[in-house]
């Protein structure tokens, strides 16, 4: 028995490229060593936004005055339930994968799978030969080579926060990308005392500039603590030790220590080394198809450690699949939206205001408050919000939109075809956005 | 005053050369005599060197334009000074050329063309003009379409199936496209949309490349591309057109050269008057070669569009192996010359093949070719004949053979090995086995070749 396809790892990246080119009649087998589903799914987007919209609906209730409802007493957060109602979801959307795969005719092998040559992968003592082999096998917490780290009990990372059933009192959290925002967010709406400590001087350094002061701002009011510029030593039992940027060694206590300092690629145990693959710390290094530099082997997601975001893996993985197929595709990786879920959401797509001026191109600049759509204002009473759009100042099409507020990431998916499709304001003003709704906040922007 | 510096004409025929590599950035130093740029025509690289002293004011080529001889390529002279006047016209390589639509009108059209609308004045017929107008598109916006009406003119058909075909634009590369920049063959975008990024450039499209793209750092099992140079191209190009163009078959035959090889000695002995002391085996060969051709007419020539042509100069070319790749300079009526001034000729030409700078005119119109891989350690094989010529002599190494002599005694003679590949479309085995007979015969006695002249 011969596969057109063997994929390694069933998270967005490999389940989806399984079903897709089973889709497309292909034989195609799927390792998968865990659950369905991959970090997405199981640790990852899906359990930690159950845990945030848990926060926004004790939000909701603390501000319930503000909008004429009146309650009583205070609310407060049943991190047990909270817990039960978000495993619930994750095991729901894992049988929905599970059947997803078996209508699609996808094959699935549990356990470690290894590659001993192009076109041949042992899985649990077997051997399986297929013409193209996936490696999805993704990323999993970096552990970084801070004394004290490892094995401590009071250092949790993003998988091992998700399972505490008491919230503490006051949280570290070390890093301030995504992950360690979205926590931040989360435990302080829950009323932690929460610090982040950030070795750059600035928050989400991925985010537009403007953009990421306002989001700051915001998550300051929340009462999160920020220590920017700061260089972690060490970790003594619950105590974290680090130098200031003007060089002082100051020391935080809390009951928990979160390290987000970012994810490493799961690369090892594949028989990369002995297949003679290029790759590094940072992943295994592939080409806009897919490709990587062994004939037959590709891979998508995480594992290239490109853009570590679930719907670059499932694209990539699907560009892979349609190149291995013959049928022509490619990468493009200027209009891949990005979503922060704090509260306020940030979400954006397309190049930076930064990323402009460092790449020289002349852009045109609008920012717009949100609340110059009706429905922010109905829906988001007492908060704010801003839509930034970049267009290019030699042909005028749209280059990169930043937005803070609202459910930004619900209508961001609007500007990624507006960024595909090299829209200008002109052809944006003829089409028709839906009233009232926030996405008319988008329009307004993009349409000056 | 500024300077400008000049194409040079590298041969008569030469019209135009690539400019592969700039050596000198603007606001350099350079200095006569210095190397500047290199360029290549179809058969050779050259380098270009300054022929003025100053400062670089400005450069008038990139990188891979073609270039016509004897125009402006760089101008030379005092910081600052004013170069306006060198610029030849049309210089600036970014002005991308008008692409026009080339309609390819069959016959010329007898009706004057329809009174001109807005999508300019190409014969198109007035429902053409109408779907055109309706879709918001300008003729330039399609690829180039011929016309199936009558006299050539373009119908709405013509259009309409060109536009379905067509790639999308986007919105912006439509305006880059009326605005006159060529079209790519297809796009990058979504679903091969063309972006503007793709306008009027070889775009980048989604069909992937045949090896993947390396990675940075090297390890084992990487692939790494090499595109061919301009050069190189033009070799693999003619290679394969002459493998595929004709039948080429090889006869492999030895020839004695033990008298060659003591006479090599003594003219390696030789005194200085003489001047002889570089004469080789394969010079020796090479002229056996030239005696043979004059015995044998009928393998000196070209054979094309199934006439063959058979010349009365015998040109001789000879491979050599240059860091350009395969070169073959070639000996221009070889018939004409001594031995030694032959052996001097070709050691000149090979001298400056390798150091690039031979004159291309010397790179064109053998009427036979001789390879020799002797110096490799070669024993026989199979050339690959230079098209359109109808043989190549492949010369291979010396070998020490045991032979019976008069007496029946056992001798050890040494013999040169001899592979002639020929185009059976014309020469058959027989006569091409004769030719090889007479080359051995001139070999064996080839100090009564040379004295009879």
């Amino acid at each position: 028995m011969r596969y057109d396809l063997l994929v390694i790892g069933a998270g967005p990246g490999g389940y989806e490229a399984a079903a897709y080119a089973a889709g497309m009649g292909k034989k195609v087998l799927l390792f998968e060593k865990d659950e369905l589903g991959g970090v997405c799914l199981n640790v990852g987007c899906i359990p930690t936004k159950t845990l945030l919209r848990s926060a926004k609906a004790l939000d909701d209730c603390r501000q319930a005055a503000a909008f004429g409802v009146r309650s009583e007493g205070s609310p407060t957060l049943d991190l047990a339930a909270v817990q039960s109602r978000k495993q619930k979801v994750v095991s729901m959307l894992i049988r929905g994968v599970g059947s997803m795969l078996k209508g699609a005719g996808v094959e699935l092998v549990k356990g470690e799978a290894r590659i001993l040559k192009p076109g041949l992968v042992s899985c649990a003592g077997k051997e399986y030969a297929g013409d193209n082999i996936l490696i999805a096998t993704g990323s999993v917490p970096a552990q970084p080579p801070i004394p004290g780290l490892k094995d401590n009990p009071a250092v949790l990372d993003s998988t091992g926060i998700l399972e505490l059933q008491e919230l503490p009192k006051q949280l570290l959290i070390i890093g301030g990308g995504v992950i360690g925002l979205e926590f931040a967010c989360f435990f302080a709406s829950a009323g932690c005392k929460v610090s982040v400590l950030e070795m750059l001087p600035k928050i989400a350094p991925f985010v537009d500039e403007e953009i990421g002061k306002r989001l700051m701002a915001e998550l300051k009011r929340l009462g999160i603590v920020f220590k920017l510029s700061c260089q972690v030593q060490s970790i003594q039992g619950n105590a974290l030790v680090y130098k200031t940027a003007d060089g002082q060694e100051e020391k935080l206590e809390a009951d928990y220590i979160l390290n987000a300092t970012g994810r490493s690629p799961v690369t090892w145990g594949l028989g990369l080394e002995e297949l003679g693959l290029v790759y590094d710390r940072r992943g295994i290094k592939t080409d806009e198809y897919g490709k990587t530099n062994v004939p037959g082997v590709w891979a998508c997601g995480d594992v290239t450690g490109r853009l570590l975001l679930a719907h670059a893996a499932t694209r990539e993985g699907q560009v892979a699949v349609n190149n291995m197929f013959g049928k022509k595709d490619r990468m493009r990786y200027n209009a891949i939206p990005s979503v922060i879920y704090t509260s306020p959401e940030v979400a954006h797509v397309g190049a930076s205001e930064e990323e402009l001026k460092k790449q020289k191109i002349a852009y045109r600049k609008v920012v717009m408050p949100m609340a110059i759509a009706g429905r922010f204002l109905v829906d988001y009473e007492g908060k704010s919000g801003t839509v930034k759009a970049l267009f290019s100042e030699e042909n005028g099409q749209l280059l990169g939109l930043h937005a803070i507020g609202g459910c930004c990431g619900e209508f961001i998916a609007t500007a990624v075809q507006m960024i595909e499709m090299e829209m200008r304001p002109e052809e944006i003003r003829q089409t028709v956005f839906p009233h009232p709704t926030l996405s008319e906040a988008l329009k307004e922007t993009v349409c000056r | 005053m500024s300077t400008a510096i000049v194409m040079p004409k590298a041969g008569n025929t030469v019209e135009e050369c690539l400019l592969s590599k700039w050596r000198i950035q603007v606001g350099e130093q350079v200095a006569i005599g210095q190397v500047i740029a290199d360029i290549e025509t179809d058969k050779s690289a050259i380098e270009v060197e300054s022929t003025a002293e100053g400062t670089v004011l400005a450069l008038f080529a990139q990188e891979g334009d073609l270039v016509p001889v004897l125009s402006n390529i760089c101008a030379v002279g005092a910081a600052g000074e004013d170069y306006a006047d060198l610029a030849p016209a049309g210089a600036t390589p970014a002005a991308a050329e008008q692409a026009e639509p080339t309609v390819q009108a069959t016959p010329k059209a007898v009706e004057p063309p329809p009174a001109p609308a807005a999508v300019g004045s190409a014969p198109l017929s007035p429902r053409a003009r109408k779907f055109l107008e309706e879709q918001g598109l300008t003729l330039s916006a399609l690829p180039p379409l011929s016309g199936s009406g009558a006299q050539g003119r373009i119908i709405e058909q013509d259009v309409r199936s060109a536009w379905e075909q067509s790639p999308r634009l986007s919105p912006v590369a439509a305006s880059l496209a009326a605005a006159g920049q060529a079209l790519p063959a297809a796009g990058s975008g979504l679903g091969g949309m063309i972006l503007s990024g793709d306008m009027g450039s070889q775009a980048q499209t989604a069909a992937m490349p045949e090896t993947a793209v390396p990675a940075s750092a090297p390890a084992p099992g990487q692939v790494i591309e090499q595109p061919l140079s301009h050069i190189r191209k033009i070799i693999a190009g003619r290679l394969h057109e002459s493998l595929s163009s004709m039948a080429q078959y090889t006869l492999c035959a030895e020839a004695d050269v033990t008298g060659m090889l003591s006479l090599r000695e003594r003219i390696k002995a030789s005194r200085e008057p003489l001047s002889l002391a570089n004469i080789n085996i394969g010079d020796m060969v090479m002229y056996a070669v030239i005696k043979a051709l004059q015995k044998h007419p009928e393998m000196n020539g070209h054979f094309s569009d199934n006439v063959i042509r058979l010349h009365s100069a015998i040109n001789i070319g000879f491979a050599c192996d240059t860091p350009r790749g395969l070169m073959v300079p070639v000996l221009h009526n070889a018939s004409l010359l001594s031995l030694g001034q032959m052996s001097n000729t070709v050691k000149n030409m090979a001298k400056q093949a390798n150091e690039g700078k031979l004159n291309p005119d010397l790179l064109a119109g053998a009427t036979f070719t001789v390879s020799n891989l002797g110096a490799f350690g070669i024993t026989s094989f199979t050339p690959v004949i230079n098209a359109p010529e109808l043989a190549i002599l492949g010369v291979g190494k010396t070998l020490l053979r045991a032979v019976r002599g008069k007496n029946g005694e056992i001798e050890h003679r040494d013999f040169i090995q001899l592979s002639l590949t020929m185009n059976h479309m014309v020469i058959d085995g027989a006569p091409g086995a004769r030719f090889l007979q007479t080359l051995k015969a001139i070999i064996e006695n080839f100090e009564l070749v040379c004295i009879a002249g």
